[in-house]
């Protein structure tokens, strides 16, 4: 049990199980809070040791059911020993919260039974443990709603708790201060001492037990009813966590109604009866079912914390992005949790992949921040019920540092990365929306005034050869001549920077104008009909351009370029005859194609193309 | 010869309605866009339209798709387009849907009104008008086991020349050669080439600039 209870590992590697035993468990936990924080553990498991031995002191007529049999006094000391053992390990392990101190209360109340009945024992001891016991039934109200924050939340279940108290208090006050055991009719465990009697009232006594008794059995039903409705509206990540030990608290409340309703009916309590015999051990199974359930608490948080621990551990095998997230997903036994990165250059949450995420928790979630340095680092989403049990930002933020850190480093690269491919996407749209600019500029500007100035020198010319001037006429003629030749000059050269028919008609009518022009035959097989998108089809007729380009380098005389059109790119494989070597000098292409998503693969004659189109 | 005139470059515009005048023909109303040049083809039914490829919203082909359906409503205007553009796709889209009556210019020849204005009487009198650098270009493409080294000299100028969309009457009084060895050739070359069309369509520009491109 005390396995739960591991040092607090500040480099991050997982820490050794050997630290077993009781005392370095209370080492552990004490930092400068710690002795202020196991001390309530030491006195209860000092009190269950002298309980044992009280219960092992046999007395002739038995005082307390634990005296009646063996079995009886084992079943007894093992519910309140485990309940304190248990509490104790759950109080310790870096548990928030006073589950663990309940835990404990009850196993202490539980055994005060049999110091009531420890008959040559202290008449102080005795008359203690008859105002302690009652405070069984206050306690388990406040563990079963408490559990597994440690707080009440809501006014009815703190009410609940604060009526069970009171209510407890002042009949155990009454009972000390007015009960004569000697004139109770029904004593059986007790029938001669109580240290604090002030003045015997043997009646008011009758009657205030008899309310008690209602009390217990209607708090008892109230306290069953609400665990098994807690537990029916909980998530299943939350009924997960709830189930061991609000399920056995229903239990425990629902033998203590048993209980009071045997004592109602008949109130002459006499543990040689078999119903309440058989009442007795229902009602010590209860506890021992909680006290394991509460340990099961402890062992699975540390489970948790282990399995997160042991990711940090297995990093050098680089688990894939998200293993944090599953890791802990699957340990806490929440589906829906996940986990963000913070960075700070861009200020935004990532997830493992480095997409931006926003931060929407679900109505039953809960966002744990885990910081480090004071800075954010990253944050859990997960369902609320985790929040208490787990020490969600410790244990994170402790074992697995370095699965966090290695996670929000990879985010951090991963967004960074699609940051900057977003970013070559944006390099080449601009070239090409240059390009294409620049074509129109020529077509609208340059080439729109050389013909204007070739039909100026025509009329010109004319007007020399009307005028008899031959030599003018002449010069002239050169002139237009000239001029046509820097318009066809100057209309390759637009061609050259982007084809208009390109953006007008599409990549066909594009690469059959190349293809005319093209200094090798060139065969176009399965070449798609429909547009795709600009830069796309902008790449595409790059990457056929300049595969075809670099075939002629080799020799060849040859092109076959197939495309194979897909869902969501297009594939082209170009193979030439060439035989020529020839430096792999598709470099800038490579990188245009790659910048869309997009790879370019040289091997000999052949060139594959990959252009995503979606 | 009645013709309208649609161009968004006045400059270039102005240039080709003066060329006209001076050779004689009767420009009867000027277009800057597509819209305008629908309009003016209503109004006149003039006998032949030169449009420019490129014009107002998008300046991308707006000029053809206008073209396309001038033929498409009125089979009695004829269309010349004009174009920077040496894109024989162009020119075969134009041809695509009627053959006859449409031409495709490179712009920097309608300043010789000597070729604008054989090229509007052409697609005045039903030929098909393709521009002979973009055929000259389709003559140079690669080709696997070129087709074109089987035809002789004089056949290769007779392609040609049918690829520009001359009807046989013009080649033989182009190359001074009666009109009947003009069909024989025709026929030879279309056999040896193995286009699929009657060497006597409209169509047959359409056949031979495909057979060039594929």
């Amino acid at each position: 049990m005390s396995e739960a209870i591991v040092a607090d590992d500040h480099d991050g590697a997982a820490t050794a199980p050997g630290q077993n035993d009781a005392a370095a468990a209370v080492a552990a936990a004490s930092g400068p809070l710690g002795v202020g924080r196991s001390l309530p553990f030491l006195l209860a498991l000092g009190f269950a040791g002298v309980s044992v031995a009280v219960v092992a002191h046999v007395t002739e007529a038995p005082r307390s059911y634990a005296a009646t049999s063996t079995s009886a006094a084992i079943v007894d000391l093992a519910a309140g020993l485990g309940l304190i053992v248990a509490g104790a390990a759950y109080g310790l392990a870096r548990q928030r919260g006073s589950v663990g101190l309940l835990s404990a209360m009850i196993g202490v109340a539980w055994l005060s039974v049999d110091w009531i009945g420890w008959d040559d024992g202290p008449a102080i001891a005795r008359s203690v443990a008859m105002i302690v016991a009652p405070f069984l039934l206050p306690l388990v109200v406040h563990l079963s709603v408490a559990f597994p924050t440690g707080r009440v939340s809501g006014r009815l279940a703190r009410s609940l708790v604060a009526v069970a108290y009171g209510a407890t208090a002042s009949v155990s006050l009454a009972w000390a201060l007015l009960r004569d055991p000697f004139f109770d009719r029904n004593c059986w465990s007790n029938c001669t001492v109580n240290s604090f009697l002030v003045r015997a009232e043997p009646d008011a006594v009758r009657s205030l037990t008899v309310l008690w008794l209602y009390f217990s059995l209607a708090t008892g039903v109230v306290v069953a009813t609400t665990c098994v409705e807690r537990l029916s509206r909980a998530s299943h990540a939350a009924r997960r966590i709830l189930t061991p030990v609000v399920g056995p608290a229903a239990l425990v409340a629902a033998t203590q109604a048993l209980y009071a309703a045997l004592l109602v009916a008949d109130p002459a309590e006499n543990p040689d009866r078999g119903v309440f015999t058989a009442a007795f051990f229902a009602r010590a199974a209860a506890l021992v079912a909680l006290a394991a359930g509460i340990t099961w608490a402890v062992r699975s948080a540390e489970r948790t914390r282990r399995s997160v621990a042991r990711l940090a551990d297995e990093l050098g095998a680089a688990p894939p992005p998200g293993s944090l997230r599953a890791a802990l997903a699957r340990s806490l036994g929440d589906d829906r949790l996940d986990v963000a990165y913070w960075l700070s250059g861009p200020r935004a949450y990532v997830d493992a992949s480095g997409q931006q995420v926003a931060l929407s928790p679900g109505p039953t979630q809960a966002v744990t921040p885990i910081e480090r340095n004071g800075q954010p680092v990253a944050v859990v989403i997960h369902d609320r019920s985790l929040e208490a049990r787990h020490d969600l930002e410790r244990e994170i933020g402790a074992a697995s540092r370095l699965a966090v850190d290695n996670e929000r480093l990879r985010a951090q690269g991963l967004a960074q990365l699609s940051d900057l491919r977003a970013s070559r996407v944006r390099v080449v749209e601009t070239a090409d929306d240059t390009r294409r600019q620049l074509e129109r500029n020529l077509h609208d500007g340059a080439q729109q005034r050389l013909l204007a100035l070739s039909y100026e020198l025509q009329l010109a010319e004319a007007d020399a050869r009307a005028a008899g001037d031959t030599r003018l006429a002449g010069v002239l003629t050169e002139a237009c001549e000239r001029a046509g030749t820097a318009l066809v000059e100057l209309r390759d050269l637009a061609h050259g920077i982007f084809p208009a028919i390109l953006t007008e008609a599409g990549l066909g009518p594009a690469l059959a104008t190349f293809v005319d022009m093209a200094p090798l035959r060139v065969e176009l097989v399965d070449l798609p009909d429909e547009r795709l998108p600009h830069h796309a089809e902008t790449a595409v007729y790059l990457a056929v351009t300049a595969a075809v380009e670099h075939a002629a380098r080799r020799s060849a005389s040859r092109v076959v370029a197939a495309f194979k059109p897909a869902d969501s790119e297009l594939a082209v494989e170009l193979v030439d005859d060439g035989t020529g070597d020839s430096p792999d000098d598709l470099i800038h292409i490579r990188d245009r194609v790659g910048a869309l998503g997009g790879r370019l693969d040289v091997d000999g004659s052949r060139v594959q193309v990959v252009i995503p189109c979606g | 010869m009645r013709v309208v005139v649609a161009d968004d470059a006045m400059l270039t515009r102005e240039g080709i309605v003066h060329v006209l005048d001076e050779a004689g023909v009767d420009v009867v109303a000027q277009a800057a866009d597509a819209d305008g040049l629908l309009r003016e083809v209503t109004r006149w039914t003039p006998d032949v339209a030169v449009v420019d490829i490129k014009m107002p919203p998008t300046h991308t082909d707006e000029g053809l798709v206008a073209a396309q359906r001038i033929r498409d409503e009125r089979p009695d205007v004829a269309v010349l387009v004009l174009s920077q553009y040496l894109e024989p796709s162009y020119a075969m889209r134009l041809l695509d849907r009627h053959p006859e009556k449409v031409g495709y210019l490179l712009k920097e020849r309608v300043f010789a009104a000597a070729v604008l204005v054989d090229a509007l009487r052409r697609v005045c009198d039903g030929e098909t008008v393709v521009d002979p650098t973009i055929v000259s270009r389709l003559f140079r493409r690669r080709r696997d086991d070129d087709p074109l080294a089987t035809l002789s000299h004089r056949e290769h100028e007779v392609l040609g020349l049918v690829a520009e969309g001359l009807s046989n009457r013009a080649i033989a009084d182009r190359l001074h050669v009666a009109g009947r060895t003009v069909e024989a050739h025709v026929t030879q070359i279309f056999l040896k080439l193995g286009v699929d069309t009657s060497p006597d369509s409209h169509r047959r520009v359409l056949a031979v600039l495909s057979f060039l491109r594929r």
